[in-house]
């Protein structure tokens, strides 16, 4: 599972497992204290460009984001 | 009022009686002395449960495994889940420890039908999953493939049919003739209340067909409740017009009245027609003599002294612009052409050509056609039937109400994206749970004769829109479905 922390709008993630970070040596309890949430993630679709990482309090959740129907949006919007 | 005993009696049960308000309210008062009940009464929680009250439930993460060493956190929340085949309501850890415990395996297990949500709007919600048919469907000449995913809602450029009404209709008026080929039985109609519902009447077929409310006019958004009235009434609209404008087949029989049969449409020498060669309705092994066009229509006019009255819907010439269409690309209206298997015109549910007993005689009823357009054949003009309609009956399910699915649309980043991944990504299940929908979607309401309510599951717009245009379909379960919650053991 990951854990995240947003600095200047960028996502640091850091892959745990067993309390532990994977290849490191901080526990994830010692990630939470430093400001580290649980990411909840989803696999990418197919169709899907980029993703941005959404506070929800406790967690951060991934979302995906088709880049093209985002422009034609847009697009729809502005006529 | 009595000797003070009584007084003190008297106080004493009102003291009691406070005692077990406060406990109803889920406050324990034990021993505690009457002065302090004003502090007990001050603990009662106020508002109840309130999450998902704005259409938003929140959300917490939650660690699941994904496989003996890995795992992944995902968005939860309590108060949405999964629904099986069993009609049993799951919570999501449980779903997936179930799995777990099963050898990381959804082999032999139920399958998952859908998400559940309480509270969402003050409202407990069920949706099943996006409606994908096995076989998609072809416009109605077998040139255009429709795909499997989207679909038309209703007739086109129809009323609803609510209110009591009588009339006759063209193309009957003046062609009656029973028992003669291509001839009507009667052109009259006419509706009568039904308790809190509607009959409707066709005097040619001597049919009667019923819709349980007449609450089900044109609706603003987020106004009505009772989908599945309105999905009811489209249905019983379309079989009430294949009724009305059902011709003759000129075949006998001793049938009684109602009794159905199936209408082949074959070569005059009674085989399937190659590409190119005309095609007939057949009856209990009787060539009609009649060409496989849909039935003419007028719409169900009221006043045939009008200059409306006398206009018809679907013309002899779009009819036979869509016959030779047919033909040319071998396809037919019962999708048995010859490249029906590959073009079908007729999508789930959906009935085709067949034959009703009326009075000695069997009568042909084809597929309703709606948007009449002159010749234009393109872009699925020259609708058959209503397809949202024919599929949701056919599934035994009904479109939802605007709320639900705005509760979709507000918890799709979050808890539905969370649970179909489990279930696609982690469970494998990808083949049994479509993706999330990301497009228009629609509800049960028609708000006009063209047009009824979407909402677009990328931005949340709810609007109106015509018809005929195809859009995805996201399910309810009937609320006649009973469903248990799935208790952990």
């Amino acid at each position: 599972m990951k854990l995240g922390k947003k600095i200047n709008e960028e996502m640091l993630l850091v892959e745990c497992e067993h309390g532990m970070e994977v290849g490191g040596k901080r526990t994830t309890d010692e990630l939470y204290a430093d400001g580290y949430k649980d990411v909840c993630e989803v696999e990418r679709p197919s169709d899907s460009a980029w993703c941005s990482y959404e506070d929800y309090g406790t967690c951060y959740v991934q979302v995906w984001h088709d880049e093209e129907a985002e422009y034609r949006e847009l697009e729809e919007s502005l006529q | 009022m009595g000797t003070t005993a009584q007084k003190l009696q008297a106080i004493l049960g009102s003291k009691a009686d406070i005692k077990d308000a406060i406990e109803q309210k889920g406050v324990e008062v034990g021993s505690t002395p009457l002065s302090g009940y004003a502090q007990k009464i001050l603990d009662i929680p106020s508002g109840g449960d309130t999450d998902g009250m704005n259409g938003i439930l929140s959300v917490e993460s939650k660690t699941i495994p994904t496989s003996p060493s890995q795992t992944i956190n995902i968005a939860y929340n309590p108060k949405c889940g999964i629904m099986d085949e069993n009609n049993e309501l799951w919570d999501v850890l449980d779903w997936h420890q179930r799995w777990v415990d099963n050898g990381y395996s959804a082999t032999g297990l139920s399958k998952p039908i859908g998400i559940w949500m309480d509270g969402v709007f003050g409202r407990d919600i069920k949706l099943l999953w996006p409606i994908t048919t096995v076989n998609g469907y072809y416009d109605i000449t077998g040139t255009t493939d429709g795909g499997n995913t989207t679909f038309s809602h209703f007739m086109y450029e129809n009323d609803a049919i609510n209110v009591v009404r009588h009339g006759n209709a063209y193309p009957a008026i003046g062609n009656i003739a029973h028992g003669t080929a291509g001839k009507y039985n009667a052109s009259a109609w006419n509706t009568a209340l039904n308790g809190d519902g509607l009959d409707m009447y066709s005097a040619n077929t001597k049919e009667t067909f019923t819709i349980p409310s007449r609450d089900v006019g044109n609706a603003n958004i987020f106004v009505k409740e009772n989908n599945e009235d309105y999905m009811e009434s489209y249905y019983q609209q379309c079989e009430f017009y294949r009724a009305c404008f059902a011709i003759c087949s000129g075949i006998s029989t001793s049938q009684a009245n109602g009794t159905v049969t199936t209408v082949e449409i074959l070569n005059s020498a009674g085989q399937q027609a190659a590409v190119g060669e005309d095609m007939y309705f057949w009856v209990g092994g009787s060539n009609t003599g009649l060409y496989a066009k849909y039935n003419l229509n007028s719409r169900l006019v009221t006043n045939p002294t009008t200059a409306e009255g006398k206009n018809y819907y679907l013309t002899q010439a779009t009819a036979d612009a869509i016959y030779t269409s047919q033909k040319a690309n071998g396809v037919n209206m019962n999708d048995t052409g010859v490249n029906s298997s590959s073009k079908r015109t007729l999508c789930e549910g959906a009935k085709g050509a067949e034959a009703v007993a009326v009075d000695g005689y069997w009568y042909i009823k084809t597929p309703y056609i709606s948007r009449q357009n002159g010749t234009n054949q393109t872009l699925f003009y020259n609708l058959p039937d209503a397809r949202a309609t024919y599929i949701c009956k056919h599934r035994n399910v009904s479109l939802p109400t605007e709320w639900m699915l705005l509760a979709y649309y507000l918890n799709k980043n979050t808890l539905i994206t969370a649970i179909v991944n489990m279930l696609r990504s982690v469970e494998l299940l990808a083949t049994d749970v479509p993706n999330i929908v990301l497009y228009q979607c629609w509800s049960a309401f028609r708000c006009g004769s063209s047009n009824s309510t979407i909402v677009q599951m990328n931005n949340g717009t709810v609007s109106q829109t015509y018809t005929n245009n195809n859009y995805w379909l996201i399910p309810c379960p009937l609320s006649s479905t009973i469903f248990t919650k799935h208790t952990s053991s």
